[in-house]
């Protein structure tokens, strides 16, 4: 294209304009879960005021952080149009191998995590290498593996109980730089997201969930790639696991059960499509701390606990809608039938 | 494809049979509808307006509005402005139950059939129809199918026979059987000969002048004048969003016509072909195809070379092209660059230097709710990722030449690949395999539902890539493009090459004859 001339520059300026202007209905689609969550903030902290502190927030940031990891996971192989129940069996395990294996030392600490993290992506790798090879439905082979892996942690701690060394609870609640370790935790996962959400890999994810036909015409290693996704999911998992085991201060071999669909339910508020093709880690975890202060805010407003369950639903559909609002409006500008 | 005919170039553009449209009774208006997508403008202020009875042709390039006219009447998108009369009515249309409630029925390019049903339960599942809703009994079903297809004069269709499971062609028939069946009172049929058989034409054709005698207005689009000539007596001429003119088709030549779909003269649809075959053999094969099958090809490609693959319909030659990229398992020896050895994913084929554009640009082209720029990335992700980090300017640098060389009309490389036009999207997915800088590219039809100038380009396109010393296996349902664009033809018959054909001379009836005679075999 050349330059325009002087004569042109205003017609193309104007267009340049709309552009721009015409990216705004899918950049706000792109911002609401991050909207609800600052309006969530926003109606818990006008209740109480002492809310927001760096204190506080790092109280938040703690409750909400494993269902964030278990999002972040969720995402990945939601965006293939897949889904991962064995999340909920990973995340106990995890939990119960934190409270049983650990030792009062820095290296026993640090050896185990990323041992169990292993575990949880190879946990990840099963379900992936099953559902490639038997060619099955991801629900069906990851319901199978969650059980599996709820029957482990159960063999491995019936009851809950065990015990996470001092030295971690310790180090889990300093502050380093003015900020509690759940926040750097936070920051660093996002930092990560931000360097891997434009490789090669997350191209070939989305790619398979937007037609699997078409990107294995297309030279993706359809069956590694599907792989790596569920291992991502099962590593999320367990490091999320390995969190809740340091907050609860013991492990439980069925913690992880009440994740699976609050971890789905915190995907699609960060707007990605059950059918794959889309979705982003950092909007799915902003959909994770939404479903947490919801319930903060129903506490809050000070409604009786009897009512907590129905009011989180009216937060949760209310956010629903925003975020299908907007895929709505996109879609319609799109000009898409239906 | 006929493009020069002396009788029509002798007429001058003032002669033409324009119809006026004063006292003519119209019972299809369009008025001066317009759709906007973002900045692209689909719809200009068309006008347009038909008669019960008659077949009535729309014709205009890839992009001139004729599918968003269409998805106008038939209520899959409302239009920014202008009003719709239907058989003296004013009507709006807000969902496609809208315009079946009024009437319209319409047979689109992407098939809308649902895969999982039977052929049967496909027949009458319709949302207008609230007598079909409960209780679906399977034998009453069956014979009404059956019924339905007789009267219809559709062949060799199963009743029970999942959709999802049928050939394209049936596909493609038994939705025209679906939309008839409703004793539409407009019927559209968009590109609906695009995937038949030449005698499934003659059969629509028929049909169509059927409809059209009990009363109904018909639409008929395609892109291969000979059939629209064969089954309209009038038609419109969509360019740039607006209508240029209806006219009555016994007084203009295809020369014309041709000219004002284009606003220009074409030079000609068939480059002049020189063979640019050289010596060295790319790629041979020897009783090869896909282990399902019977038979097995043997191919000899040389490098710079365009080799046609002809035959009747269904001669394994899908198969074929797959077996060749290694998206299905293969039999038989094949060597690539003098290399044994089979592909055994599409990734290896690539690697190899292997491309494929295949049969289907949606559902296994391109992925159409991504960009034009990610769908080029897609095939290359090596060159346009470092230390596996996608790099943009890469991405985009790729996507901006493809736009440039292959003249894609797209408002940026950002634009949804859906949202393109059919040849723009073939066009994207012909750019997509050039990008992998394949030394062999596998065309499957491409020139299928793809108007007469993007054809054209094609054609030049394919002819420079064998000047680049890139060999070319072409696989088309038109004898015609085979005998213009290819060196030699490899005409096929149960999975194997009966005869191949050197292009010099070769006539339609000849290359018939090969694949006839194949088939007594």
């Amino acid at each position: 294209m050349s330059e325009p001339s002087s004569a042109t520059a205003p017609i193309v300026l104007g267009v340049r304009l709309r552009s721009v202007l015409g990216r705004i209905p899918s950049l706000g689609l792109k911002l609401t879960p991050y909207l609800l969550l600052v309006l969530l903030e926003l109606v818990y902290v006008s209740k109480q005021p002492d809310a927001f502190t760096r204190l506080a927030i790092g109280f938040t940031v703690a409750g909400g952080l494993c269902l964030a990891f278990a999002a972040a996971g969720q995402t990945i192989v939601i965006m293939t149009g897949g889904i991962d129940l064995s999340v909920g069996g990973v995340i106990s395990l995890a939990t119960v191998l934190a409270a049983t294996r650990y030792h009062n030392s820095s290296a026993s600490i640090l050896a185990w995590t990323v041992l169990i993290v292993l575990i949880g992506a190879g946990a990840g790798a099963l379900n992936g290498i099953l559902l490639v090879w038997l060619n099955l439905q991801p629900f069906i082979v990851t319901l199978a593996t969650w059980s599996f892996w709820s029957g482990v942690a159960f063999w491995i701690l019936p009851v809950e109980g065990g015990l996470i060394p001092q030295r971690l609870l310790d180090w889990v609640n300093t502050n380093p730089a003015g900020f509690a370790v759940p926040i750097w935790i936070l920051v660093v996962g996002l930092l990560l997201w931000m360097l891997v959400r434009r490789s090669a890999l997350m191209f070939r994810i989305r790619a398979i969930g937007s037609n699997r036909d078409s990107a294995y015409l297309s030279g993706v290693n359809v069956p590694l790639t599907l792989i790596t996704a569920y291992a991502i999911s099962g590593a999320c998992a367990a490091a999320g696991g390995v969190f809740l085991a340091t907050q609860i201060s013991s492990g439980s071999p069925n913690i992880g059960d009440d994740f699976i669909l609050q971890a789905v339910a915190a995907v699609v508020i960060g707007g990605a499509s059950l059918f794959g093709g889309n979705g982003s880690v950092a909007a799915s975890v902003a959909g994770a701390f939404v479903l947490t202060l919801a319930g903060s805010v129903v506490f809050a407003l000070g409604f009786s606990s009897q009512l907590e369950g129905v009011i989180r639903a009216l937060i949760l559909a209310a956010a629903i809608i925003a975020v299908s609002a907007g895929t709505l409006i996109k879609r319609r500008r799109q000009g898409r039938i239906a | 494809m006929h493009v020069e005919n002396p009788t029509a170039q002798q007429l001058a553009v003032g002669d033409f049979a324009s119809r006026t449209l004063e006292g003519q009774r119209s019972d299809l208006v369009v008025e001066a509808a317009v759709k906007r997508y973002g900045a692209t403008v689909a719809l200009d202020g068309a006008d347009f307006r038909a008669t019960s009875g008659e077949v009535h042709g729309l014709l205009g390039e890839n992009g001139a509005g004729k599918s968003t006219l269409i998805k106008i009447l038939s209520g899959a998108v409302s239009p920014d402005s202008g009003r719709i009369e239907l058989f003296g009515r004013e009507v709006r249309f807000r969902r496609p139950i809208d315009a079946q409630r009024a009437g319209v029925r319409t047979v689109f390019q992407e098939l809308s059939l649902v895969p999982d049903l039977t052929v049967a339960e496909n027949l009458v599942f319709s949302g207008t129809d609230a007598s079909t809703g409960l209780l679906r009994r399977p034998r009453r079903l069956r014979r009404h199918a059956v019924k339905v297809l007789d009267s219809l004069g559709v062949e060799g269709i199963d009743p029970d026979a999942l959709a999802g499971d049928l050939s394209l062609q049936q596909r493609q028939r038994l939705e025209i059987a679906k939309a008839v069946t409703a004793e539409p009172r407009v019927l559209i049929l968009d590109e609906a000969t695009s995937a038949l058989a030449a005698t499934e034409v003659a059969w629509l054709t028929q049909l169509a002048r059927d409809v059209a005698a009990q009363g109904a207005v018909v639409l008929f689009i395609s892109h291969r004048l000979p059939e629209v000539r064969a089954a309209c007596t009038c038609a419109t001429i969509l360019r740039n969003g607006s209508a240029v003119g209806t006219y009555d088709l016994g007084g203009i030549g295809d020369d014309l016509i041709i000219q004002q779909m284009l606003g220009r003269k074409m030079e000609r649809l068939f480059p002049d072909r020189e063979s640019q075959a050289r010596e060295r053999v790319v790629l041979e094969t020897r009783g090869f195809g896909p282990v399902s099958t019977s038979g097995g090809a043997d191919l000899v490609l040389h490098e710079g070379e365009i080799l046609g693959i002809g035959g009747l319909q269904g001669q394994g030659q899908a198969g074929l092209l797959l077996a060749l990229y290694g998206a299905v398992r293969a039999k038989g020896d094949i060597e690539v660059e003098g290399r044994p050895g089979r592909l055994h994913s599409p990734a290896q084929a690539l690697a190899a230097g292997v491309a494929l554009v295949p049969e289907d640009r949606g559902t296994q082209g391109l992925l159409l709710n991504k960009s034009l720029k990610e769908n080029i990335a897609l095939g290359i992700l090596q060159q346009v990722s470092r230390y596996g980090v996608m790099r943009r300017d890469a991405e985009a640098d790729v996507a901006r030449r493809a736009i440039a060389s292959l003249q894609i009309r797209a408002s940026s490389p950002r634009q949804l690949a859906g949202q393109l036009s059919g040849g723009n999207q073939q066009k994207v997915l012909l750019a997509k395999m050039m990008a992998t800088e394949a030394r062999v590219l596998l065309l499957h039809d491409p020139t299928r539902g793809v108007d007469i100038g993007t054809k054209a380009e094609i054609f030049q396109t394919m002819d420079e890539l064998s000047k680049r010393g890139i060999s070319i296996v072409f696989f088309s349902s038109d004898a015609e493009e085979l005998i213009h664009v290819c060196d030699r033809v490899a005409v096929m018959s149960h999975g194997s090459v009966v005869e191949t054909l050197e292009t010099a001379g070769l006539t339609e009836e000849r290359l018939l004859r090969a694949a006839v005679r194949g088939e007594g075999k």
